[in-house]
């Protein structure tokens, strides 16, 4: 049941209020994190180019994990939103048809992202086709297996965080938690502040 | 490294530390950096998702008071069968089943101005297996 309320939150062109915050969290920390090991860079020798790829690395990685729907960088691309969308759901399309493995996968997306760039007038005239891709893809390659060999690898759902209280009575516990990043059905959330409540 | 002050290491499982961690291994494998400036990366990391969770709703100045400062706020709470609950070395790990995840105002959509729409403005989340690993808050920092 979950998964029908998550691809409704993917199809969606407004992106809640949840996954708006979270993105802004990892586009700040890609920032500063950009920023503060410029200096370690220079240390070692090695050149502007190779952060720049870091960063380049590490924005597709993100996209393709596709854990927050959209990113403000994917904005700073030629591309407008609803565009983006499809490229996305292309991408997606393409990568679940061969095999899983990250590094192919990587090479697939830098070759996908070229790919598209060229053939983006193309993609424009061939709308309908397009869109109905998108809506495949959405429809029965986002259900089928990959998410739930994914969740069983990275052992799902989780939360990563900091307690200040922890405390049971009898059989119920309740806790109190802060600092949060949730991996939960494929999509990523983040908190300052948690409660929870359960029994044993 | 030439920080004194230790970060939790434990962010790095996130997805945005996982790829993170993926990209430096590539540039490793490529032999484009070297690990231990790969290191220098990952405890630059750690002080900055620290950092940033901890500032994280500070920054909210726009729109209605009353619906977007909330979901910058946004309240977790969870419920459910606790299934295991391990402490060890000052890390608590919880599994809890039938899990039930409410994010207050998570749902808000951006182009909405006002909170009274007929949707739910919070938004859950179900799943039968959620696993929480937390560190102590009160030793970072301190």
């Amino acid at each position: 049941m979950s998964t029908v309320e998550n691809n409704e939150v993917i199809q969606s062109n407004k992106v809640p209020a949840a996954s708006r915050v979270v993105g802004k969290l990892y586009e700040n920390i890609i920032t500063q994190v950009l920023e503060d090991v410029k200096p370690y860079f220079e240390e070692h020798g090695v050149d502007e180019e190779t952060l720049q790829e870091l960063q380049k690395l590490w924005e597709s990685k993100l996209v393709s994990a596709r854990t927050v729907p959209k990113y403000s960088w994917q904005d700073d691309e030629d591309y407008e939103y609803e565009e983006n969308e499809e490229v996305e759901a292309t991408e997606n399309k393409n990568i679940k048809e061969e095999d899983f493995d990250t590094e192919d996968e990587l090479k697939r997306l830098e070759k996908i992202k070229k790919e598209q760039k060229e053939l983006k007038q193309t993609a424009l005239l061939d709308n309908e086709e397009v869109n109905s891709d998108l809506d495949d893809s959405d429809d029965d390659y986002l259900n089928t297996d990959d998410d739930l060999e994914e969740n069983g690898e990275e052992n799902g759902n989780i939360i990563l965080c900091q307690y200040e209280k922890v405390g049971r009575v009898k059989n119920k516990w309740k806790w109190v938690l802060k600092d949060g990043v949730i991996s939960m059905n494929g999509k990523d959330y983040c908190f300052k502040k948690a409660t929870g409540e359960s029994d044993w | 490294m030439s920080a004194i002050q230790q970060y939790y290491e434990l962010y790095r499982r996130s997805t945005i530390g996982i790829t993170l961690v993926e990209s430096l291994d590539n540039l490793i494998t490529e032999g484009k950096i070297e690990p231990q400036l790969a290191i220098m990366i990952l405890n630059s990391f750690d002080k900055s998702i620290n950092n940033n969770l901890k500032e994280m709703n500070v920054n909210n100045t726009i729109g209605k008071q009353t619906a977007s400062a909330n979901a910058n706020n946004n309240k977790v709470t969870i419920q459910g069968d606790l299934h295991t609950y391990r402490f060890c070395d000052e890390v608590w790990t919880l599994i809890i089943k039938n899990c039930l995840l409410k994010l207050e105002n998570g749902n808000l959509r951006s182009e909405e101005i006002t909170a009274d729409t007929t949707e739910n403005p919070d938004l859950e989340l179900k799943c039968d297996k959620l696993r929480i690993v937390a560190c102590s808050a009160k030793k970072q920092g301190e």
